[in-house]
């Protein structure tokens, strides 16, 4: 190349699109080194872009699906119970369902005997006399609870 | 999803994850590798990919990423040998295919991205961008700079 090398940069941004400023115009009108630079910059940016294309569009080998394919883990089978453990563990279920339910009677019929034992009749909580001062004995016949002839 | 159904997927996207791998790598063998652990990894996440958008955007992020690991890996692997064989410098490419493909390898890898997501199938600047989760913006201005650093690097 044989451009001025204050304008290579320009001339390459012409090159691959970017529009010429007016300083680089005025200069193009100037200097044929530049304007030939130009052209051969343009023809190279075609190309180069055909030749990135033609490098990275290369088709996959065909050893890669299969290839890929294969290298996959299997999947888990579904784990088999065998119908004896089945029948064992529903047995030992059953057993422990029975053992619970017998203990939760018994915890009940102890709550509830527990329970009749404290009871308590209602009415005793009214038995003692709401006022201690007043008299408690029963009077005889002839007697009054207020003995008038003494307090005359 | 059944078997059946991924390799669908995988036929659908072989292209798509092996331009990507070879793109970066450039050895097809190293880059059929890449396609396979890709693939894989996409099996065992199919439950979060059932959108097939988001499970191309994933397997295109995925292959550049691990085409990259690899890439590391291999050029430490090469250092290695090259030190211990004491070679002189590395011969210089006369084939402008091999000049362009060294060239692609020499972009800094966000450059390199946008390129091949452009050219591998052709994707517009938006489809690039949702795969990079970049702005369209930051796409076409990549994809110039990439272009322009090939352009002055390689010969006529």
């Amino acid at each position: 190349m044989t451009a001025c090398p204050e304008w290579i940069d320009e001339l390459a941004d012409a090159a691959l699109g970017r529009p010429v400023s007016a300083p680089l115009a005025a200069h193009l009108a100037a200097c044929a080194a530049c304007r030939g630079d130009l052209e051969a910059l343009r023809a190279r940016a075609a190309r180069l872009d055909a030749g990135v294309r033609r490098l990275v569009r290369s088709d996959p080998p065909p050893s890669l699906v299969p290839r890929t394919l294969s290298a996959i883990p299997p999947r888990p089978a579904p784990r088999r119970i065998p119908l004896a453990w089945a029948a064992a563990a529903l047995i030992v279920l059953g057993g422990a369902l029975a053992v619970g339910r017998h203990r939760l009677a018994e915890t009940r019929l102890a709550d509830a005997a527990r329970a009749v034992g404290a009871w308590t009749s209602p009415t005793r909580s009214l038995l003692p006399a709401p006022n201690p001062s007043q008299p408690v004995d029963v009077p005889r016949l002839g007697e009054s609870y207020f003995d008038v002839a003494k307090e005359n | 999803m059944d078997d059946a159904g991924f390799e669908e997927l995988v036929r659908a996207h072989e292209r798509l994850v092996f331009g990507l791998a070879r793109g970066v790598l450039g050895d097809p063998a190293e880059a059929e590798d890449v396609a396979q652990d890709v693939f894989l990894r996409a099996y065992r996440k199919l439950g979060g990919l059932r959108d097939r958008q988001k499970f191309r955007a994933w397997v295109a992020r995925m292959s550049i990423r691990l085409a990259l690991n690899r890439r590391r890996g291999l050029r430490r692997a090469l250092l290695r040998d090259a030190e211990w064989l004491r070679g002189g410098p590395p011969p210089v490419a006369a084939d402008t295919d091999i000049a362009l493909r060294q060239a692609i390898a020499r972009l800094p890898h966000k450059l390199r991205s946008v390129l091949l997501l452009c050219a591998v199938e052709g994707m517009d600047a938006a489809e690039a961008a949702r795969i990079l989760r970049v702005p369209d913006g930051t796409v076409r201005s990549r994809l110039h700079l990439a272009r322009k650093r090939l352009l002055l690097e390689v010969g006529p």
